[in-house]
């Protein structure tokens, strides 16, 4: 059952992927890179059931926040430019 | 509230680390020196918003049950009709913006209803100024799980002034 | 381990799987930006949510399931977080919004 839930994981990845690629807009490319990795939180939880080691929920959590803090990075500099200025109009 | 923060923090890191480690004498000061450099983050981030951020009283934790029902029948509910649209053969949307009142007292509570709503699929929330949300809704059926009200009732029942 | 609980694992395992599916397929079927983002959606919560319940039925009451819960939370915060970043910033960054009426042209619905 595991296996079944984590091809499905793999599958919607793969979906998340080719969205990313063919994207239009740099919008779509971040959602799909930030679905990508919310995916990936939930490969490594059931991941972590699969092989009998729990303890990688660690890793989950920790991809959960990196995953947050990277999207909102990345969306930050495609709208400003750059990460450190907070008082600048943004590039069009 | 800041007290609270920093037990919370304490809390999570004791959950996550602390039971198994107890017995050397490293491990827990580098918790203490990450649970303080988190609050003083905390802290300074009270500072950057211009004053202390209002949270829920604390009796709000009693109502936090029926709050987390509420919400779970309102997503399955948004996401099973998310869900028919999206396998349906041919997609029919009609795309619209609505201005919704948030007509909780405080900002906590607004922020909270926008998330609700965004976190509700079909609807996600634009813009919050002025106790107003500007709310983008896939179709009418979308839009009208946020214009009934009932979603809005939920948050005000949790923040402790329903009626 | 009860074999009820297995099948319920199981269960919730594959409807998570189902709605993660459902939503990487909504990501290309939906035509555009705004629209994708509800299918996104549907995975954060929907396939989030019921998978990490199946995981939590094996956990039972340990660390595990605490864990469980918080990378739900965590999840169930950020992913609104993220997702009303992304449209306002998209928004404001004068992405051709297609909707069917102005807000500003409906008075009922201001009110």
């Amino acid at each position: 059952m595991y296996l079944a839930g984590m091809a499905a994981i793999v599958v919607t990845m793969f979906l998340a992927l080719a969205r990313a690629a063919i994207g239009p807009t740099v919008f779509d490319r971040i959602l799909a890179v930030n679905m990508f990795g919310t995916k990936t939180v939930l490969l490594i939880a059931v991941a972590g059931f699969l092989t009998g080691r729990p303890e990688w929920l660690d890793l989950a959590i920790v991809y959960t926040l990196v995953n947050f803090t990277g999207t909102l990075a990345v969306l930050r500099f495609a709208r400003f430019g750059n990460l450190a200025r907070d008082d600048r109009k943004p590039d069009r | 509230m800041r007290l609270g923060v920093l037990l919370l923090l304490a809390a999570v890191w004791l959950a996550l680390s602390g039971p198994y480690t107890l017995d050397g004498w490293l491990i827990p000061v580098f918790g203490l020196v990450s649970v303080a450099f988190v609050w003083r983050l905390y802290l300074a981030l009270e500072r950057a918003a211009g004053g202390g951020f209002e949270f829920f009283r604390a009796s709000a934790w009693l109502r936090l049950p029926r709050f987390l029902v509420a919400f779970a029948v309102k997503v399955a509910a948004a996401n099973l009709h998310v869900t028919k649209l999206i396998l349906s053969p041919k997609i029919e949307l009609h795309p619209r913006l609505r201005r919704v009142p948030a007509s909780q007292k405080i900002s906590f509570g607004q922020v909270l209803y926008a998330n609700f709503i965004t976190l509700t699929p079909g609807t996600i929330t634009l813009d919050l100024r002025d106790d107003e949300l500007l709310v983008y809704a896939l179709d009418a059926e979308s839009e009208a799980d946020v214009m009934d009200g009932s979603m809005d009732r939920d948050v005000l029942r949790i923040e402790g002034s329903a009626d | 381990m009860s074999g009820a609980l297995d099948i319920a694992t199981a269960v919730l395992l594959v409807a998570g799987g189902f709605f993660c599916i459902v939503g990487g397929v909504g990501l290309h079927r939906f035509s555009e930006f705004y629209q994708r983002t509800h299918a996104a959606s549907v995975t954060d919560t929907a396939g989030a949510g019921l998978m990490l319940l199946g995981l939590m039925l094996q956990g039972g009451l340990s660390m595990v399931t605490l864990k469980l819960l918080l990378v739900l939370a965590f999840l169930l915060f950020s992913s609104p977080a993220i997702a009303h970043a992304l449209v306002k910033a998209a928004h404001g960054h004068g992405l051709e919004l297609e909707i069917e009426d102005e807000p500003g042209r409906d008075g009922d619905a201001a009110g």
